[in-house]
């Protein structure tokens, strides 16, 4: 049985409200609400980057897993934000998590579904047996240009799932996956570059919603799912609104979709959007729950899974829940919100 | 003069990804052509109209179409209109048997502010370099009709409401849904006292009618006739108008239009006029003779089933080289529907530094 053995979030405890930012650009914050059915977002410390919350994330993960984490093997971390554009933050992590030397290593870049990449190629290491544990990471301190729309969403967190093979540890069995990748120039940033540039509206249908949508059905199909066989849906979070729309065009009830709209609290967390939300749908999971994941990377891919929730999942021991760094919050104006993003 | 018109096509305007100015002039040309049982070589000149592509349109139709005479035409969101004109002028010279208007416009690739610069540069250069934008300098023009006539900017909410109610039953429409004045009082405000959700939006679309000489009308069947097409110039800029209450070149290709065409504005059964804000379509019901000055508003109200039927530029979206194509196929199908005979289509360059009148019968 291959799956997930355990995992953790971390969220920066800065917000920062959209009324905050529309003040400083005299637009209006009701509006925008509206729109992007976002309230606030998280902001980065000046001493938290990628590496830092990446870390905390994987540190939680390790609390709640009763493993010798000695014996991971395997880390990978995903994000867009890397702190160095070369020296890997997965090798970074490794070595402060005190997991040993005995670890393959990689830092791995697909937009927002970079993380869900590394958990992949955990799920392959893993089930092929070449390791007993992998640990894969999503993290980001997301960028946005002083007065575009981005700005209202890019904000920062991250989650680490630790994967497994061993049927009395794995607390979320993995019951199918499917990933859809295509060039499609939605959203991008070269190198040297401070900012992302986007590409508006096309980022919408041709971009999210044909890939994430696709990616769903075509997981469905393979597993042969239907919508009411699944308990709950972690879709990528670019704003509230993506999600809410793909889930009435694949018509699932809005309750399960609920928990993808932590981002209406926390902004878009790029790589770890759809990964902080599985962290917050497993902190109350039920045995023998269908869960199902689609991330959405531009450039553009989705990768999709079905996790069956077992019994082992009463056996986690207790680290911080989602739902507590979502409530530790303070709020900062727009000037420190610069200040801040100026340095991470 | 009495034009027959023997093909008519529409592209879905909307956001179309899918589809490089090559394919939709290639798609609305090819289309036409059909429509007509026309060989390429047969069109003896061929007018596109396109605004902001800059790409070499002539070329693309000779590699797309097949057709070898082929001028450009850039007049701005008028470009559609001045190409039915160029189009006709070449058939009444006697250097055209049989001519193409073909609109065409490929707005969804450039971002936001590329297009509020591309279309503000359009204005008088002293006021764009003093920061308006075309909604800005509506924004006076609605402000001082608003001021004048006692009216409120929420009785201009009518007007794209009207129009996406309208626009619900045109297939080839981008938004077909209903738009609540509520809707519209929620959204932000792009240029005080006009709102997001009153302004026309930039998209894709191609659009394109054949037209030929009435010696060779024989050989066709025609879809209705081109009775007058008359373009007028006025000043780009506010500051150089005598009135900021009606759109003087519109006047001027109105009158033009009618007297070419011996009509009046009580014989138009039906009209398609610029409603890039709700303001343009008010001042063009009465600069074009249908309603009194300060009394445009009520002739909307009262007679909706006759302005802008397939929802206008609001909820058919804009394509700026193709818009004056679309309002007169638009036009020409609705006449051929009905038993009206005369139909009109009026478009705007900016904010009135050109106007085309197009006047077409059944």
């Amino acid at each position: 049985m291959t799956g997930i053995v355990s995992y953790g979030a971390y969220i920066p405890r800065y917000r920062i409200k959209v009324e905050e930012i529309a003040r400083v650009y005299g637009k209006d914050a009701d509006f925008i609400k509206s729109e992007l059915l976002i309230e606030e977002k998280s902001v980065p410390s000046w001493d938290e980057d990628s590496l830092t919350m990446g870390f905390e994330a994987s540190l939680n993960a390790l609390r709640r897993a009763g493993i010798n984490k000695k014996k991971i093997q395997a880390v990978y971390s995903g994000s867009e934000s890397k702190v160095y554009a070369v020296k890997p933050n997965s090798s970074m992590i490794g070595e402060a998590l005190g997991i040993g030397d005995d670890f393959t290593s990689a830092d791995i870049e697909f937009a927002c579904k970079a993380g869900t990449a590394g958990i992949q190629m955990c799920f392959g290491l893993a089930k092929s047996g070449f390791i007993e544990y992998g640990l894969a990471i999503g993290s980001d301190t997301s960028q946005a240009m002083p007065g575009d729309i981005l700005e209202y969403t890019a904000s920062a967190g991250a989650a680490a799932f630790i994967i497994g093979n061993k049927k009395e540890e794995v607390i979320a069995e993995l019951e199918e996956m499917h990933s859809i990748s295509s060039d499609t120039p939605d959203f991008w940033r070269r190198g040297m570059q401070k900012y992302p540039s986007h590409a508006e509206r096309f980022t919408g249908a041709p971009a999210y919603f044909r890939h994430l949508v696709d990616c769903t059905k075509a997981v469905m199909q393979k597993a042969k799912l239907k919508v009411d066989d699944i308990d709950h849906v972690a879709f990528h979070t670019p704003n509230g609104k993506f999600p809410t729309r793909a889930g009435e065009i694949l018509k699932f009830p809005k309750e399960k979709l609920q928990d993808s709209l932590i981002v209406s609290k926390i902004g878009n967390t790029y790589s770890a959007a759809s990964m902080l939300v599985l962290t917050h749908i497993l902190d109350k999971a039920k045995p023998n729950e269908r869960i199902l994941l689609t991330s959405f990377g531009s450039g553009a891919g989705s990768d999709a899974f079905i996790f069956r929730v077992t019994n082992n999942i009463k056996k986690l021991k207790q680290a911080r829940t989602t739902k507590s760094y979502m409530d530790d919050r303070r709020y900062v104006s727009y000037a420190a919100y610069r200040k801040l993003a100026g340095v991470s | 003069m009495r034009i027959p018109v023997i093909a008519t096509s529409l592209v879905k305007f909307g956001d179309l990804w899918e589809k490089g100015i090559g394919d939709l002039m290639m798609e609305s040309g090819e289309m036409a052509l059909r429509n007509a049982r026309l060989k390429p070589g047969m069109v003896d000149s061929l007018h596109i109209a396109n605004a902001f592509s800059q790409e070499m349109c002539s070329a693309i139709a000779y590699e797309k179409l097949g057709i070898i005479n082929s001028v450009s035409v850039n007049a701005a969101d008028a470009s559609g209109a001045v190409a039915i004109r160029e189009a006709s002028n070449s058939i009444l010279s006697g250097q055209s048997n049989v001519a193409m208007a073909l609109g065409v416009e490929k707005m969804a690739d450039f971002k936001s502010n590329e297009i509020l610069a591309m279309t503000s540069k359009l204005l008088d250069n002293e006021e764009f370099f003093a920061g308006a934008t075309v909604q800005s300098q509506f924004a006076v023009m609605t402000k001082k009709y608003l001021n004048d006539f006692g009216l409120k900017a929420e009785d201009l909410w009518f007007v794209p409401s009207k129009n996406h109610q309208n626009g619900i039953g045109n297939e080839y429409a981008q938004y077909r849904f209903e738009l609540k004045q509520e809707k519209i009082s929620s959204s932000p405000l792009a240029a005080d006292p006009i709102r997001m959700f009153e302004c026309a939006p930039y998209c894709d679309g191609a659009a394109a009618l054949i037209m030929c000489s009435p010696r060779a009308a024989r050989k066709f069947k025609a879809k209705g006739y081109l009775l007058a097409s008359s373009v007028a110039s006025g000043s780009s800029g506010l500051s150089k108008r005598k009135s900021l209450t009606s759109i003087e070149s519109t006047k001027n290709a109105a009158e033009q239009a009618y007297h070419a065409a011996g009509i009046g504005p009580k014989d138009i059964g039906l009209a398609e006029v610029h409603d890039i804000v709700p303001i343009s379509e008010v001042l063009a019901i009465e600069d074009l003779g249908f309603a009194k000055k300060g009394a445009g508003l009520s002739y909307i109200k009262s007679n909706s089933g006759k302005i802008n039927l397939s929802g206008g530029l609001k909820a058919c979206g804009n394509a700026p080289g193709a818009t004056g194509v679309r309002q007169a196929v638009d036009v020409l199908r609705r006449l051929k529907s009905s038993k009206l005979k005369y139909g009109l289509a009026q478009t705007l360059a900016g904010t009135g530094s050109i106007s085309v009148v197009n006047i077409f019968g059944g």
